[in-house]
């Protein structure tokens, strides 16, 4: 979307997607979305990039809605369904409706052949022998009956691994193949330069995502994120918990303020974030402006030659305190 | 008799808070106030690193000293051994919050003396209380202390500690935590993490 290569993207559909939570880089993702002609944005909170669209497609929440049937296959497969508690409020509409009445209007209405998500998920259902009545009947949840996932291994006397070997393989012939380091040798992570801590995040059990942090029974468990930082380096920057620091990283991109934890249950050289949170959008009234975001200091991020995974745990900060 | 009572292993809670979440959703608590509180004790210095969680909430005591104090006679006991609050008889003049000697009562916006009820009005229909029901891991178990095949029972056998929280005050607290590595330890005296205090939130 910014470079244009191989070739423009002019129109994006975001759908429950955080934008600027979900991706490192805010700044860059901003660019990005500069260059749309057009972004419509379906998604059941006033997210800061909700505010980047051009058209807003509010959606029912989970519990006013039908999905898709979860269909797990591993360990113990299961069927679940999800169906809403409570009619949409506030004229949101399901994701499913929105796609259909788009579609109608597209003229591709021969692809939307089912009219509501019960006709749809009763089809589905009839291929296993069973309908939504009967599935509502046993808790909304149909469990296969039988063995777990490794026990049709074991009985078959197979290998759930697709390797040539049929083991874990630590050396793999196949990135070997690939001319790849077959058994991938430990390199050391940079350190950080002096006076900065490499800036980790993960979460908090209280949060799901950035999706949560504005929902009233969460929000007053656990209100704002806070830095991490070790009790000896706390002591020699002279930095007490609840103080209210600003992160600065390495390309000089702040974030904060944000309240500092004093702790042992973290390295010298690290400080710690819970993903989330310094929610920028006014409409999440309760979390705005609240905590640090992880993304947004994350202008650094590497990608694993193998798997292509991005790294985000390569940023440095250092701790500004307030005036 | 029955005398309902609770066990809690420490070694299954997580921390995640869902029975907080439950019990506000179940007893319509007001935001800002909370009938179950988690502190977080952590001892020692890294990487030498050992902690638990530990939720609190009214321990339904045998002996309960909120129960004498109450002028009105609004905190009472109930015959299978829960100890509850009529709204209605109380004048929220706290001195049943100052005889609790662990601190699990508050005053309700609304003017009386609020706690865990071990949701009372679903044990009535043979339910177990909200927090119980809601736990990921199957921390939690209520059941009658007096019946020995009851899952509390059950629960204690199988633990290799149980504790009550100082049981030195002589109120026979009936909510058991199992398997814990820092009750009544000098740990306690450690600064310890409150996420969520009684009664109106601290931040």
């Amino acid at each position: 979307m910014i470079t244009s290569k191989p070739y423009p993207i002019k129109g994006l559909v975001t759908y429950g997607t955080c934008l600027f939570h979900t991706l490192p880089n805010v700044a860059r993702t901003k660019d990005a979305l500069k260059n749309l002609d057009f972004h419509l944005v379906i998604d059941t909170l006033p997210q800061d990039h909700v505010a980047w669209a051009d058209v807003v497609l509010p959606e029912a929440t989970y519990l006013e809605r039908y999905d898709e049937l979860w269909a797990c296959g591993h360990k113990t497969p299961y069927i679940a369904l999800r169906e809403p508690a409570i009619d949409p409020l506030y004229q949101t509409k399901p994701a499913w409706w929105i796609v259909r009445e788009l579609g109608i209007r597209l003229g591709l209405e021969d692809f939307f052949q089912w009219k509501t998500a019960e006709e749809y998920l009763k089809r589905r259902l009839s291929s296993i022998g069973l309908n939504l009545e009967k599935l509502r009947e046993q808790g909304g949840i149909t469990i296969q009956p039988g063995k777990p996932y490794l026990a049709d291994f074991e009985k078959e006397n197979s290998s759930p691994f697709t390797t040539a070997s049929g083991k874990v393989e630590l050396y793999s012939d196949a990135l070997e193949k690939a001319k790849l380091d077959p058994l991938p040798k430990y390199e050391p992570a940079p350190e950080p330069p002096a006076g900065f801590f490499r800036l980790l995040y993960g979460r908090s059990p209280v949060h799901t995502f950035a999706r949560t942090q504005n929902t009233p029974l969460l929000n007053e468990l656990f209100p704002e994120n806070e830095v991490w930082l070790n009790a000896a380096i706390a002591a020699q920057l002279g930095i007490k918990n609840g103080d209210r620091v600003m992160l600065e990283n390495q390309d000089k991109t702040r974030g904060g303020p944000v309240k500092a934890k004093v702790t042992e249950r973290i390295r010298k050289d690290c400080v710690f974030i819970v993903h989330g949170f310094g929610h920028d959008a006014p409409g999440m009234k309760r979390t705005h402006r609240r905590g640090a975001s992880d993304a947004a200091l994350q202008t650094r991020y590497a990608l694993d030659p193998i798997s292509g995974g991005a790294g985000l745990r390569v940023n440095f900060v250092k701790l500004v305190k307030e005036a | 008799m029955t005398r309902y009572a609770m066990t809690i292993d420490l070694e299954r809670c997580l921390g995640c808070q869902a029975c907080v979440v439950a019990c506000k959703t179940e007893n319509q608590v007001p935001l800002g106030y909370f009938r179950l509180r988690m502190r977080t004790i952590v001892v020692g210095t890294f990487p030498n690193l050992r902690g638990e969680f530990r939720m609190e909430q009214c321990f339904h005591c045998d002996n309960a000293p909120c129960v004498p104090v109450c002028p009105t006679g609004a905190t009472y006991k109930t015959p299978q051994g829960i100890v509850l609050v009529d709204p209605v008889k109380c004048t929220g003049c706290k001195a049943c919050v100052t005889a609790c000697p662990y601190n699990m009562r508050f005053i309700h916006p609304d003017g009386y003396a609020d706690k865990c009820t071990f949701c009372e009005h679903r044990v009535a229909e043979g339910r177990v209380p909200a927090c119980v029901e809601t736990c990921p891991t199957g921390a939690r178990a209520f059941g009658d202390l007096d019946q020995a095949n009851s899952p509390v029972r059950q629960m204690l056998a199988q633990a290799r500690r149980s504790d009550v929280l100082k049981p030195e005050t002589g109120a026979c607290p009936k909510l058991f935590y199992l398997n814990s590595k820092f009750t009544n330890s000098d740990a306690e005296d450690a600064p310890a993490v409150v996420a969520s205090e009684m009664g109106k939130a601290g931040h």
